[in-house]
């Protein structure tokens, strides 16, 4: 009995110690890809940038209407005025919280509901697989952005309401990848070898399906925040996303619209937010999946 | 390989009726009833009732399906609209060629610009030559493709006014929405080629071909494009859904008249029937397209093709 | 003698990656006459496949080099070809026959097509109904239907794709073939087909062959001379009957290899495999490759690489034998 508490205490360490490597290794070719790092430095400043929002520009100014309408930049307005005067530079700082917040929010859910769905999917087999696969395959008969559209026509606008329609849309190729991914790593036979062991595997199976997949899912979920951030901003483009008086990027694109031939500022620098925002979050997407496995860069 | 086919189509049906329950069920807990929407506010509550009453609100949840739904399969009627008070398909088969136009010019326009650049950088992938397509399309990738939409807008029809910024009374009202569909999904289309090709590259029938004293240009362009291409039909099939998203988003910006533009303003309207009704026909659309490319896959790839003959 | 068709003197070749050389041929020569048949024996990783690509210059283009040596080809040296020479000495001169059946064929183009190919590559003047003729012959030889010529690899077995792969191979009426373990991924029933067939094929268009393999069987049937190789070098080479002659001396290699043939006759309890592993390639000992698993290890043997040594045509790496003569059956 001691002999094998010690053995599991032994190969525990053993797998700590090896996690820790393997750790460090991952680092060493994350740094390696320049692309990523620079997508990093940019994401870590944002977010900066976001949690000191108040502090970088004054929270007063949102929607702080002033006579100086449609100014272009100038060193009062780093970014101009808006069709209401309001400062923009103000604006579109504020913002970057909101579309953060929706995309980590949406893309942590998606992966949560998603990825525990795919997994006992792919681990149980038999008439759940069957029916939930069924399911899901015909949720994805509605494109995602009408699915989200459709629910928030019922629920109303706002972002919490965004938030849980855009997990509808989006947790179901979650299901699919992670359901693939799991079936994929330990083989159906394995799966069921292990079931017919004993529940008590259970737990087991789970510590070895989900390490072995979270690479993959780890990449996806992070690719999916920048995709959900964009999502949010077209929905909030058509007026079915983040409301007034909260300060949205696709929002902001939505009222410069009219004012695209006389004021082009006002839709250039939230777009370049977003742009920026998504491209960051993509280069440090597209090093963690080079740096998981570096077999995969051809 | 008929009766796969058949077989196919049949699905088809219940997976759309399944999508419109779907949706029917979601605009069930929406907060207004249809008569407070038709009537507005001035009316009183027993008008409200009686109307409610006509339009069957009142009946059981899945009687009402079941009216919508037959009358739908036996009468190919969508319903009324609550605003116009006039049949929801007539709205609705005005504007699907509009949109499908639009959708499908987006698909070509990201075909044509995203698989040539992903071959390139495959075949050149050492060379900078490769290397330029693969950054621009990451870059590209980043754009949301309604503000792609807004700056062509900008250049082409404000600052050099060379096409229409709005609606589609000619076919150069296409052309800007078109791009800034393709623009965007372009890099997903030559991420796919390019790692497609580059997988194929490597396969033993290209050393074949080379062993037979094929040049170089023969082993990649003839033997492994082919080959590499295939999967590129599914991964089209695949982005559909993104691509009609888009659609519907850059209807909006550029004021087009089409199926996606209706659905965001009858959703604005809390117009059911219309939703419902428009909903149903683009995920019937989204579907027949899978369809279509899944088909097309096997007539273009012969081991798929032998396989569904049997 | 017959004139040298091929002649391969101190060839060596490597792999280069970013993080490590791959050492895979190290300093092999030999001769193929016309008409004549070698056989190259040995493990896997031994360098066969690496010598045979390198022959055709079909190593892959990033990370195979050739470091050293010369390969000549009718006396002409076959570096200094030009990209289009290479390309009209592939499928015309020299053809090759690959491993894996399965995957050697495209999928997406008719077997017909693909026999065609090799002919319009080499004559791309030649009138339709002619390619159509001589791929319907080359069936025919190769004993498959001329009228499957529109079918596509898919449809065919194994056995079947690797003899339309042997027809691509013969379609110019090469002066060579080599064929890298065409059999491996066959059935021993099929084997036997194949090999019939390819020992026909030889004596009716009398082409020379490098036959790969790592069958001592197949080496017996088809040979007339055999390269035994090891770790990139030939520690042993002769005539088929010097080879598989008990009476002469041997390298100890390829008297491991004889021994762990299972022998039909003998009761024996266990297979007598030769210990141990091919040494890293990336890491070669220095001396005699073989002396880690060497059972007649000496030091002279851990220091120095022996030379090849023999009468006539026989040669052996060895130190065992380094004092003058290879003995003949003491």
């Amino acid at each position: 009995m001691n002999e094998l508490a010690s053995a599991r205490t032994a190969s525990s360490t053993k797998e700590r110690g090896h996690t820790l490597d393997r750790l460090k290794e991952f680092w060493r070719r994350f740094r390696k890809n320049k692309a990523a790092v620079f997508g990093l430095i940019v994401l870590l400043l944002l977010i900066f940038a976001s949690i000191f929002a108040d502090q970088i520009a004054d929270p007063a100014l949102i929607t702080k209407i002033s006579m100086d309408r449609k100014q272009p930049p100038s060193a009062a307005h780093w970014f101009g005025t808006d069709h209401l005067g309001r400062d923009l530079f103000v604006r579109v700082v504020h913002a970057a919280p909101t579309s953060l917040t929706i995309g980590i929010v949406v893309a942590a859910f998606s992966l949560l509901i998603g990825g525990t769905i795919g997994v006992t999917c792919a681990y149980y087999g038999g008439i759940y697989d069957e029916i939930t696969m069924r399911i899901v395959d015909i949720l994805s008969a509605i494109p995602g952005t009408l699915l989200s559209m459709v629910v928030v026509s019922v629920v109303g606008g706002g972002m919490r309401n965004l938030i849980i329609a855009m997990v509808i849309a989006r947790f179901r190729g979650v299901v699919r990848l992670a359901r693939s991914a799991a079936i994929g790593v330990t083989g159906r036979e394995y799966i069921e070898a292990a079931k017919s062991g004993g529940s008590g595997e259970f737990r087991t199976i789970l510590r070895h399906i989900v390490p072995n997949i979270m690479g993959t899912l780890i990449v996806s979920a992070t690719m999916s925040v920048s995709s959900a951030i964009i999502s949010a901003a077209a929905l909030s483009f058509l007026g079915l996303g983040v409301q007034p008086p909260t300060p949205e990027w696709g929002y902001m694109l939505n009222e410069a619209r009219s004012y695209m031939a006389t004021c082009p500022h006002l839709m250039i620098f939230p777009g370049i937010a977003l742009v920026t925002t998504s491209l960051s979050i993509n280069l440090v997407g597209d090093g963690l999946r080079d740096a998981l496995d570096p077999k995969l860069k051809t | 390989m008929k009766k796969y086919i058949f077989k196919r189509i049949l699905i088809l049906i219940p997976t759309v009726l399944a999508v419109s329950f779907i949706v029917f069920t979601l605009m069930y807990f929406a907060p207004n009833d249809p008569a407070s929407i038709i009537l507005g506010s001035g009316a009183t509550d027993a008008e409200i009732a009686k109307l409610n009453h006509e339009l069957g609100f009142d009946l059981p949840f899945l009687q009402r399906y079941w009216n919508w739904a037959s009358n739908l399969i036996f009468h190919f009627n969508l319903g009324d609209s609550y605003i116009t008070r006039q049949p929801v398909s007539a709205d609705v088969l005005k504007r699907l060629p509009i949109s499908i136009t639009l959708a499908f010019f987006g698909i070509m326009g990201s075909t044509c610009i995203g698989v040539p650049f992903g071959v390139l950088s495959a075949v050149k992938q050492n060379k900078l030559i490769g290397q330029i397509p693969s950054i621009i399309c990451i870059i590209l990738a980043a754009f949301p493709s309604f503000w792609v939409g807004m700056l062509l807008m900008y250049r082409f029809c404000y600052k050099w006014q060379l096409l229409p910024p709005f609606g589609v009374e000619t076919m150069a009202g296409y052309i800007l929405p078109a791009c800034s569909i393709a623009f965007v999904y372009a890099s997903a289309q030559m991420r796919h080629t390019r790692s497609s090709m580059l997988e194929t590259i490597r396969q033993d029938y290209i050393r074949t071909a080379r062993a037979k004293g094929a040049t170089e240009s023969v082993a990649i362009w003839k033997h492994a494009l082919r080959n590499a291409l295939l999967p590129t039909i599914t991964i089209i099939g695949g982005n559909f859904g993104l691509v009609i998203g888009s659609a519907i988003v850059n209807e909006s910006l550029f004021s087009i008249p089409g199926l996606g533009s209706y659905i965001i303003s009858s959703i604005n309207n809390r117009d059911v029937p219309a939703v419902l009704g428009g909903v149903t026909v683009l995920a019937a659309i989204y579907c027949a397209i899978l369809l279509v490319v899944d088909l097309l896959y096997a007539v273009v790839d012969p081991r798929v093709k032998a396989r569904y003959s049997k | 003698m017959s004139e040298n068709f091929i002649a391969i003197k101190d060839l060596y070749v490597e792999y280069r990656t970013d993080l490590e050389v791959v050492k895979a041929v190290n300093g092999i020569s030999f001769t193929v006459g016309k008409g004549e048949t070698l056989g190259i024996v040995g493990e896997t990783g031994a360098g066969k496949t690496t010598t045979a690509l390198a022959i055709l210059r079909l190593l892959p283009e990033n990370t195979g080099r050739v470091t050293g040596g010369s390969i000549e080809l009718e006396g002409r040296n076959m570096m200094e070809l030009s990209p289009k020479e290479i390309r009209e000495v592939r499928g015309q001169k020299i053809s090759m026959i690959f491993q894996d059946p399965m995957t050697a064929l495209n999928p997406v183009f008719t077997v017909g097509e693909q026999i065609g190919e090799a002919i319009l590559f080499h004559h791309p003047e030649t009138p339709k109904t002619e390619v159509e003729a001589r791929v319907e012959e080359v069936l025919n030889l190769v004993g498959i239907d001329p009228k499957r010529k529109n079918d596509y690899p898919h449809q065919f077995s194994g056995g079947m794709k690797q003899r339309v792969v042997i027809a691509i191979a013969l379609a110019c009426e090469p002066d060579m073939i080599i064929a890298d373990e065409p059999t491996t991924a066959l059935d021993v029933t099929i084997q036997a087909q194949i090999l019939a067939m390819m020992k026909d094929l030889r004596e009716r268009i009398n082409t020379s062959m490098i036959m790969i393999t790592h069958d001592l069987g197949i080496v017996a049937q088809m040979c007339d001379k055999v390269a035994v190789m090891y770790a990139g070098q030939i520690i042993e080479f002769g005539s088929v009957e010097d080879i598989f002659s008990r009476e002469r001396d041997h390298h100890p290699y390829t008297v491991g290899l004889f021994n762990s043939i299972p022998n039909l006759r003998e009761k024996a309890a266990r297979l007598k495999p030769i210990p141990g592993l091919m040494p890293d390639p990336t890491n070669l000992p220095a001396g005699c490759k073989f002396s880690p698993r060497c059972p007649h290890c000496m030091e002279i043997c851990r220091s120095d690489d022996p030379a090849a040594i023999g009468e006539g045509e026989h040669k052996i790496k060895c130190h065992l034998f380094d004092g003058g003569g290879i003995s003949r059956g003491e």
